[in-house]
């Protein structure tokens, strides 16, 4: 009787913390969750908790978010993985998150091919710069110098099929093979360059420059087969509870993403995006002084170029054997939050929208 | 320009004429009459010319009037513009419902801005200057300076016996409960070298606890670590490349899994298993250690690094920390661990198997004194040959979060000395001893991902931890078919609130079960005895 009522209360003791954690969860048990946990894949410099760029960013600094919950005391929890992409997947994995704002197509591909239950709500933008810099000190003149070298990337990220894609656009169509291509993050990556163990590198080259530590040897602007575009979704299980909260948020991110295409607020982002340190304000001038048309770039819409450009990242992965099973967009994306705040807002054919191949065919 | 055509055209018209009425031979009336009709187009081109000259300077009179209302209209607007900055600083023309960053960015810094910037840049320069100088320790090495703080308070029934010696923790009256004196550690770590072209890093590593003493109220301060590590793998932070290490000095001995939890800062459980304690593996070792893995498995998607194999190979005194050799014999460590190269995503996940191996070496002495477990040699005063010792151990670790489990099985056989005591009842001269545990854990909150462990935060957020566990552990010290009735049986239930990467607080109920046999249970070796502790450890 004695040992009996020893295993009970051990029984007792381990349930007791158990159901203590899953009470923790942002499900709570009204028709509300208590916190929405959303996640980017990044974070400032030095690790400070701020996004860096885009009309998501935006959401974060002008606290959107939060005054769309605020009078119902619903908590917004913002995460910022340093790690990137994966990291976010691992997050999401071991149910820490609820939404992403802004997934790259690599690290979304991929987790969706391991199992994790999400739905696509909108784009988180589009298009982009790309720089391919080297060493200063480096004599090479063009990528072709470089084949047999090492090169960095943070594996797992959209970063690395970009990389692919740049090594593929010169002529370079097995990557692993024709370089050394090592995984390092962004603050790494940096350090290389500068000490010269890397021979090379997609990177932003102005800070670089500055300093002296690098120079570009290859830059490609707005090629859509260069850029994939970034994704927001959220997790399928907070999709089913709460479909309300997420049509608010969706509502609340095109209001914002259209905010953010107003020429009369170029300059205010730039600002806003300058806090995280990744970027300076005059890098951000420089990158985004080209873009005539912000609603190019700050784009959420599910359009025919979305959907190809994801299944091309999706071959892509086959191609480069980054995942080991299929992957289907059957039942991945999920318009009807996106549609239905676009007539909300009435801004249905506000945005320009492109083909297939990244051509625009409404301005 | 206009009135240059108009002469030239003119005297073009004149020369023609004239250059007509010389070659003709000309009756007088017809050059008189020639005379007047060069008067009269003289007069009409003079007419003409006049003409033209007068429109010529009234078009060019409007178009001076022109430009000088410009002009003036300019010099207003100059002035009207000077006039505002002069009463408002730099000011741009702003256009209704303008943003304020874009006013800023139209706006043009004066001399006197930059010069006030410039003055602060100094001012900050100058400030960490005086800061590194005065307030900021300076290091010859890089260096990282650790350390943790341990406090318990222990409850235990049947209370702790009072002891003979006056040495050790023992009470010197019956105890049930108490403060344990404060315990704590500090480490150095660092680059003595930094291979940046191949990652081939020279490391270091100093760490010292404290350990006291019921005899006296000072703390004696013990060396823990002191090693050199030298990477003969590239360490390139690529996760795809294998690792491997060269470590020489006073060390952990990597056997199993609860033998190397020896500090406070990484230990899930107060106490470690029976085993540890009673083969002798809780303690440091001098020498060196190779140790590495092999063909890692990586899944980039989530940040997952899997070593098909993982290895550690030694060559020790033998002969505990901080002691010189006390024989000639070096003692050899060796350890495997194999890995599941899965996915994350995979339910066998972080699954590893373990194999460990030590064979040991000591003087066997005639006036050796063991107690009743299996211990590692310590001093023989008099050697009279070379015995051995081998310590042999498997395990197997599954830890996907939330739940873990472990389990651990270890063995040792030590040569005896014939004359010592405990020998009676090992007639074949080998002592044996074997325990093992198993540990069930559940883990909630974000402590052990590294994806929150990398999360950008601000200062010194950590998001809270819980772990709970149960573990079983059992330890037979002689498994000779003489001694019988010695087993223990250990029984614990632990909650672990983690409030930072390290610094927790544990609190660890233990049950006991020690066999006795056909003897009467005493509050000295009772039967079964009940042990609470709360422990906590704060780790900088």
């Amino acid at each position: 009787m004695k040992r009996r009522s020893f295993s009970t209360a051990l029984a007792a003791g381990l349930a007791a913390p158990a159901l203590l954690g899953l009470s923790k969860s942002a499900f709570a048990a009204g028709g509300k969750p208590t916190t929405i946990r959303i996640g980017f894949p990044g974070a400032g410099t030095g690790g400070r908790p701020l996004p860096s760029t885009g009309f998501a960013a935006n959401a974060v600094f002008r606290g959107e978010i939060e005054q769309e919950f605020a009078a119902e005391g619903i908590k917004i929890e913002w995460k910022y993985f340093v790690g990137a992409g994966p990291a976010l997947n691992e997050s999401f994995a071991n149910g820490l998150l609820d939404f992403c704002f802004g997934h790259g197509d690599l690290p979304l591909i991929v987790g969706r091919s391991t199992g994790l239950k999400h739905k696509v709500l909108l784009s988180s933008g589009r298009l982009g710069d790309v720089y391919f810099v080297t060493p200063s000190s480096s004599p090479a003149k063009s990528i072709a110098d470089l084949k047999g070298k090492t090169l960095s990337v943070q594996k797992g990220t959209a970063g690395q099929l970009q990389l692919y894609r740049v090594l593929a656009k010169y002529g370079f169509n097995e990557p692993e093979k024709e370089f050394r291509i090592i995984s390092q993050i962004r603050d790494d990556r940096v350090a290389s360059l500068a000490t010269g163990d890397i021979a090379g590198a997609v990177e932003t080259p102005f800070g670089l420059e500055a300093r002296g530590v690098a120079k570009r040897i290859a830059e490609i602007f707005d090629d859509p087969d260069i850029s994939a575009p970034g994704s927001v979704w959220v997790g399928e299980a907070f999709e089913q509870q709460y479909p309300d909260i997420v049509q608010r948020i969706v509502t609340r991110l095109v209001k914002v993403a259209h905010w953010s295409t107003l020429e009369a607020n170029r300059e205010t982002q730039y600002q806003l995006w300058t806090r995280s340190g990744v970027n300076t304000y005059i890098d951000n001038k420089q990158t985004w002084s080209r873009v005539k048309d912000l609603r190019t770039r700050i784009n959420p819409l599910l359009d025919d170029y979305y959907v190809a450009a994801i299944k091309k990242s999706i071959d892509e992965t086959k191609k480069y054997r980054l995942t080991r099973r299929e992957v289907s967009q059957d039942g991945w994306i999920e318009r009807k939050y996106l549609d239905n705040a676009l007539r909300e807002l009435k801004l249905e054919n506000y945005w320009p929208t492109q083909d297939a191949a990244g051509k625009f065919i409404r301005t | 320009m206009h009135s240059f055509k108009i002469s030239a055209l003119a005297g073009a018209v004149l020369l023609a004429l004239s250059g007509g009425a010389a070659q003709a031979e000309p009756s007088n009336r017809e050059i008189s009459s020639l005379k007047r009709t060069v008067e009269e187009l003289r007069k009409q081109v003079h007419e003409l010319k006049s003409t033209q000259r007068s429109d010529v300077d009234a078009l060019e009179k409007a178009r001076v009037d022109e430009l000088r209302k410009q002009v003036e209209q300019l010099r207003t607007l100059i002035k009207t513009q000077q006039d505002a900055k002069t009463a408002e600083g730099v000011a741009p023309v702003v256009a209704e419902g303008e943003s304020q960053e874009s006013i800023d960015a139209k706006t043009a810094a004066t001399k006197a801005d930059i010069q006030g910037l410039r003055t602060d840049m100094e001012n900050y320069k100058y400030d960490q200057s005086r800061l590194l100088e005065r307030n900021v320790p300076s290091v010859t090495r890089n260096t990282k300076i650790g350390g943790s703080i341990t406090a318990r308070y222990d409850f235990q029934n049947p209370g702790a016996q009072p002891l003979n010696t006056s040495s050790g923790n023992g009470p010197t009256d019956p105890r049930q409960s108490g403060f344990n004196a404060l315990g704590f550690g500090l480490n150095f770590a660092g680059n003595l070298y930094r291979d940046y072209a191949e990652g081939r890093n020279l490391t270091y590593r100093l760490a010292l606890t404290s350990a006291t003493t019921a005899a006296s109220s000072s703390t004696t301060v013990n060396l823990t670590d002191a090693y050199l590590r030298y990477s003969f793998q590239p360490a390139s932070g690529n996760a795809e490349d294998p690792l491997g290490t060269i470590t020489l000095g006073q060390q952990t001995v990597a056997f199993g899994q609860d033998a190397q939890a020896i500090d406070p800062e990484v230990k899930a459980v107060i106490g470690n298993a029976g085993f540890v304690g009673g083969l002798g593996l809780g303690t440091r070792q001098t020498g060196v250690v190779v140790s590495g893995d092999y063909d890692p498995y990586v899944d980039f998607t989530n940040n997952y690094r899997a070593p098909l194999i993982a290895y550690s190979l030694g060559l020790f005194n033998g002969n505990g920390s901080n002691r010189a050799d006390n024989n000639d014999y070096r003692d050899i460590a060796g350890r495997l661990v194999y890995t599941l190269p899965v996915d994350y995503s995979s339910g066998f996940r972080q699954l590893q198997i373990g194999a460990s191996y030590y064979r040991g070496y000591l003087s066997l002495g005639a006036a050796r004194t063991l107690g009743s477990g299996v211990t590692a040699p310590t001093t023989a005063t008099t050697a009279t040959g070379k015995g051995s010792y081998n310590r042999e151990g498997f395990d197997i670790n599954w830890t996907h979060l939330p739940y873990s489990v472990s389990y651990e099985w270890a063995y040792g056989k030590q040569e005896l000395n014939t004359a010592d005591a405990i020998a009676t009842s090992n007639p074949d001269g080998y002592l044996r001893g074997v325990g093992q545990y198993i540990n069930f854990g559940y883990t909630w909150g974000e402590q052990f991902l590294n994806s929150s462990k990398q999360q950008g935060k601000f200062d010194d957020y950590w998001p809270k931890s819980y772990q709970a566990f149960l573990r079983f552990d059992s330890w037979d010290p002689n498994r000779s078919a003489l001694s019988v009735n010695d087993k223990k049986l250990a029984t614990t239930l632990g909650l672990n609130v983690f409030f930072a990467e390290t610094t927790k607080l544990q609190v660890n109920y233990v049950r006991t079960r020690n066999q006795l046999g056909t003897a009467a249970s005493t509050d000295a070796n009772p039967e079964t005895s009940n042990l609470w502790q709360v422990q906590l450890s704060a780790t900088f």
